[in-house]
Order: C-alpha cells, then structure tokens, then sequence
C-alpha cells in the first residue's frame, strides 16, 4: 500500500485530505508541521509528500530544502499546497523544486487526480 | 612807350604837353600793384607793366605781341567766355581764376577785363586788370579751415558733455587728457583734480597695481572692446565708495601718441535690479523645491497606503479562502455520498452549501482580482491561441445554467483565427458576460454570442433578449459594487464587481468594451480583442 504524508497544521483540513486520500486506498501520515514532519521523514520515507506552505513559523522551502538534502528523500514527489494565488507563485514553487503545486481551495476530484497521477508514475 | 627825356625840351609845347600825359599815365600803370595787361581782341598782347611781370615772372620784351594764353593754364576754357564778353562791350569784375606764372606754379587772381574803345566806339582790344590773390586765398581758406575746426570743436564738445556715459581720455601714461561733465558727476570729482592725474585714482585701491599692467597690456594691443567681459568691474568715487561698472575701450592714435578713450557706465542701479531679481528667484526655488519635496513625501504616502491596501486584500483572501477550503472539501464528500447514501432533502441541501460556497469562493477571487488591478499587479499572460475553442469551453461550462431557465444558448462565432491574449482572462470575461446575459433574461429567452473580425482586433459581442439596461446606467455598469437597481426588480447577485474587473481585464489587452440596450428590448455587449499578428 502506497504512503502519503500529509503536512498540514489545520485538523480539518488533515481530516479533509485523510478521507479523500484513505477512500482511494492511500495509507496516510499526518504531520502538523516542518519540524514533525521531518522526524517522521526520518522514519521512513512515503511515496509522495503533500506540504501545505501555508503553515504559521514554518518555511514550506526550507522543509523541501531539509528534505530534498537526504538522499533517500530526494526522489519523493513533494507536492505544495496553498491558498496563495499571487502570480508566479506556482513558478516560484516549481522553480524551487516542487514536483507540484495545489491552489487551495481545490476540489478534491482534482486531489485526487493529482495524487494518482503522481503516484501511477512510480 | 617812353621817349628819350632829353629830345622832350625840344619840341613844341603841344607834343611837349602831350609826352607828359602820356609819361604821367605810364607812371600811373607801372606805379600799379595789380598786373595790368593790354591785348588786342585776338589776345595778342600790346602792353605789359612791371606787375605783370612780377606777378607772372616774364618781362615787358617777352610778352609783348606774345599771345595772352600763354598764361593760361592747360585746360582753361573759360577765357573765351570773357573775350567774348569785350568783344560785345561788356566788362568783367573781379573773376576769380587762375594763370600759370612763368616758373610753372599757379596763381590765383582776380580779373577785371574792360573793353578797349576806339573813336568811333568799337571795340579794339581788351585791358585787363589781374589782382594776385594767391596770398589772400591762402589766409582765405586757412580762417575758413580753423572756423570748421573751431565750429566740430563746439560740436565735439556738446556730444561728449551730452554723453550719459563718462568719457575719458587717457594718455600711454595713464593720465586723464580729457573727460566730460559726467565723468565729473559720477566719480564726484571737478575737472581740475581730474586733469592730468592718473587714471588709476578712479580704480578701487585693491584693484590698482592690476590694473596698471592691464593698461600696458592693452597699449600694446590695442583694440576697440568692452572690458574684462564678465568680470564683475568696480570704480572709486572721490568719497572712497566703490559702484559696479562697465567699461568699454577704443584707441585713438593722435599726432601726441596713442590715447585710450574709456567709456564707463555706472551700472549700480542694473545690478541692484539684477540681484533683487535673482534673490525672487532663489526664494522662488527654494519654494518649489520646497513644495516638490512635500509633493514627493505626501506621494511616497500615498503609494505606501495603496501598497498596504493590497497587500492587505491579498493576504484577507488568503484567509478568506482556506476555510473555503474544507467547506467545499467535505460538501463534496458528502455529495459524493463516501460515508453513506443522503436522501433527497439532504442531497439538494448540500446542494445549496455547495453552490453558495463556490460563489463565496468567486467573490473573494473577484475581490482579490479587483486588488490586483488596482495596484497593477495584474500581469497578462499573452499567447496566440484558438478563439473557437476557447469560446466553446465557456459556452459549454455555462449551458448548465441556462439550461435550468430554458434559454436558447447559441455560439454563433465564425473566427477561426487566433488571438494574442491572455486565454484564462479571456474565458473570464466571456464567462462573466455570458453568466449575467443569462442572469438577466428570463425564463424561455435567446442568449448568443457572434464576432467580426476588423483590422488588428476581433470584435466579440454577447447578446440577450433580457430586461436590457436603461440608456443613463450604460456608463455606470461598468463601474465597481454597481448592480442593475430597481428596474430589474430584485435580481441582485455577485458584489457587483464582475463588469467592473471584465472592462478592466479588456482595457488591459488594449481593447474596449461598450454597451447597447434598451429597457425591455435586451443588451448587446462588445468589446475587442487584439488579433494574433501572422
């Protein structure tokens, strides 16, 4: 069973993307921000990383930066997610390493295209 | 003629007393001053006396039966004129000509010539009388010459005093020669302390010892030209107070040596008004300058506001949209009934979450929009793309709706050409247009869209058979938070901002957008696009 690492401070939202995710047969780890997140990564790697930018004192660059660093982590697809939607945002993000980038609020047939899309390609 | 003395006592008293006459008339002629010359009326010359000769330089012997024109000079015509005058009787007074002496030079006379009569009154010769008035000529001329010098004198004199500028002279010594009445007045000083001093007394004391090697630099060269152009020149009053001048210099060689005539002008009154002026001017500056600076803060806060509004809209819709977010997530879960079936009532409620949420989703993107425009931050993506198929996939996503109020939806667009613009701005106007054309037209109506090609734009219209817009709002629809009022009975949705960020987002491509529509008779909306250039 494929593993997704969701990092996302908002309960609701973990909650959102955790029934989308385990619907489509996901198993799914929850971290609440860069630093958990990380300490999980240590523990094992997932097969694909869904990283909110949006998380309050936590630079989603630098948690990608940390990550893309261990060399078992750096073919992991990272996918950011924001509600950000200034342009150049989405270059920014890939231009930074991003294997994708999610504007929030995204409907979840689109997550969940996304997600599959993604993982298929392993 | 003269007889011998001595045969004289021999003869008879009549011939005795006739000699005597006649010796006593020839005493009178030779006593004469004045040449007096007999001719006959060719001119040929029958008596000579002994002015004559010292007048004209020949004797008795060489100029009797000699014609009179050898005393003329080479061109005189003039003689002729007289002869003929004697000749008809006439006498001549007091011509004044001119003969040539034997020696060549020239004499000036003055000619009385009388006709010669004889018994029977004809005339048989000519006498002439020549006064030599050489000498008097000479004085003559010479008393005419001083009074003209003596009278451009005066006239000199009245000019230089008449000067409004100070005149002076000044010799290669640097001494005053010559001045005017204004050179006294402005300097304060009287002719006489003026006269024969050197010049450098009218200099400022610090300015003297240049100024002497200044003259002699000048004396070597010398020229007509304003001094030290551009220097800022001060003279000395008598009192030791110093006045700004200017001076301008020409040289006038004269039989004493070379003279230097300085023409000053005291132009204290000229720099006064030039430096009121520039202290205007400068205070003037200093104002605008003054005034630019509280311009340029009052700008900078102005700029520093808007930036803050921005961004503060931009970081609200931020926020705004992450509850969104799970909202519209777990709505569509439940529709998707994951975690159970819904019955029908709980189906069309969600229903209603669901589409309200997604308008509160397109509000704040309309806001944030809006925020983005008005700080020009909006950045156009422009490529050529398919007009067609853009145009269908908005006429597609929106048949939905016009499907559930019955109305006839109709593409209508014969371009096949491209565009060169920003495709997702381009599908939000016509999806924005073609959403209101349904909004306002009732149930059963015709909505279409249609386009012409002109020039170097496409010319798109979204048309409907809705409640049309009075004439007076066809300005004002497009401004922002306006919404179609009263007439439209209630139909109120959106913030009012859709047309607002649509002529915005034409405006931006460099097209324009206009209305036509009638209360009742439905609206016609156009607006262009730029044409992909082949």
């Amino acid at each position: 069973m494929k593993r997704i690492l969701i990092v996302e401070d908002k309960a609701t939202s973990r909650e959102l993307l955790r029934t989308v995710l385990e619907k489509q047969g996901y198993g799914v780890l929850e971290a609440h921000d860069g630093k958990e997140a990380l300490r999980i990564l240590r523990e094992g790697v997932p097969d694909l990383v869904l990283l909110d930018l949006q998380i309050p004192l936590h630079n989603g660059y630098e948690v990608l930066r940390e990550i893309r660093r261990d060399d078992r982590l750096a073919a992991v697809p990272v996918v950011a997610l924001t509600a950000s939607a200034m342009q150049g945002d989405r270059e920014k993000a890939l231009a930074a390493g991003f294997t994708g980038y999610i504007a929030k609020p995204v409907a979840m047939a689109h997550i969940r295209d996304e997600v599959n899309r993604l993982l298929a390609a392993k | 003629m003269t007889q011998n003395i001595d045969d004289l006592a021999a003869r008879p008293p009549a011939e005795r007393e006739l000699a005597e006459a006649r010796r006593i008339l020839a005493c009178i002629v030779e006593s004469s001053d004045d040449a007096i010359i007999s001719t006959t009326l060719d001119g040929v010359i029958t008596s000579w006396n002994r002015s004559a000769g010292r007048i004209f330089g020949y004797a008795a012997e060489e100029m009797i039966g000699r014609p009179v024109s050898l005393l003329y000079l080479p061109d005189h015509r003039s003689e002729i004129e007289i002869l003929e005058r004697i000749r008809r009787g006439e006498r001549v007074d007091h011509y004044e000509t001119v003969r040539r002496h034997k020696n060549g030079q020239v004499v000036f006379v003055s000619l009385t010539v009388s006709p010669i009569l004889d018994e029977a009154g004809q005339v048989i010769g000519s006498s002439k009388i020549a006064r030599d008035i050489t000498e008097t000529k000479r004085l003559r001329e010479q008393e005419q010459l001083a009074q003209a010098e003596s009278r451009a004198e005066r006239r000199f004199r009245k000019l230089l005093e008449a000067a409004p500028d100070a005149i002076l002279e000044v010799d290669a010594d640097g001494r005053i020669v010559l001045l005017n009445e204004q050179a006294e007045k402005m300097f304060g000083y009287s002719r006489e302390e003026l006269l024969g001093f050197n010049v450098e007394m009218l200099v400022p004391a610090a300015m003297r010892s240049g100024h002497a090697s200044h003259r002699a630099a000048y004396t070597s060269d010398p020229q007509t030209r304003p001094m030290g152009t551009g220097l800022e020149l001060k003279a000395q009053r008598k009192d030791r107070t110093l006045f700004p001048v200017e001076i301008s210099l020409s040289p006038n060689r004269t039989e004493d040596g070379l003279r230097v005539i300085a023409l000053v002008r005291d132009i204290s009154e000229r720099k006064q008004s030039e430096n009121r002026l520039l202290a205007v001017r400068e205070l003037f500056t200093a104002e605008l300058a003054a005034k630019n600076e509280q311009l340029e803060s009052r700008n900078r806060e102005v700029e520093k506001a808007n930036r803050l509004k921005s961004e503060f809209l931009a970081s609200m819709s931020h926020e705004l949209r992450t509850p969104l977010h799970t909202i519209l997530g777990f709505s569509e879960l439940l529709t998707e009934e994951v975690e159970g079936p819904l019955n029908p009532k709980q189906k069309r409620f969600l229903g209603h979450i669901l589409q309200d949420s997604r308008h509160l989703l397109d509000l704040i993107n309309e806001v944030l929009d809006l925020s983005k425009i008005e700080s020009g931050r909006l950045e156009l993506q422009l490529e050529p793309f398919d007009f067609a198929s853009c145009i269908e996939e908005v006429v597609s996503a929106i048949r939905q709706q016009s499907e559930t109020k019955s109305i006839r939806l109709e593409n209508r667009n014969t371009f096949r050409g491209l565009l060169n613009a920003d495709r997702l701005r381009v599908k939000e106007v016509l999806y924005n247009l073609l959403s209101n054309a349904i909004k306002f037209t009732p149930e059963e109506g015709h909505v279409w869209v249609e386009s012409l090609a002109q020039n170097d734009f496409l010319q798109v219209a979204v048309c409907d058979t809705g409640i049309g817009i009075p004439p007076e709002e066809h300005e004002a629809v497009f401004e922002k938070f306006y919404q179609v009022g009263d007439t439209t009975r209630g139909v109120r949705e959106g913030t009012g901002l859709g047309l607002s960020i649509t002529k915005s987002l034409i405006e931006l491509h460099g097209g324009t957008i206009w209305l036509e529509s009638q209360p009742a008779q439905g609206s016609r909306f156009s607006f262009t696009l730029p044409l992909a250039k082949p």
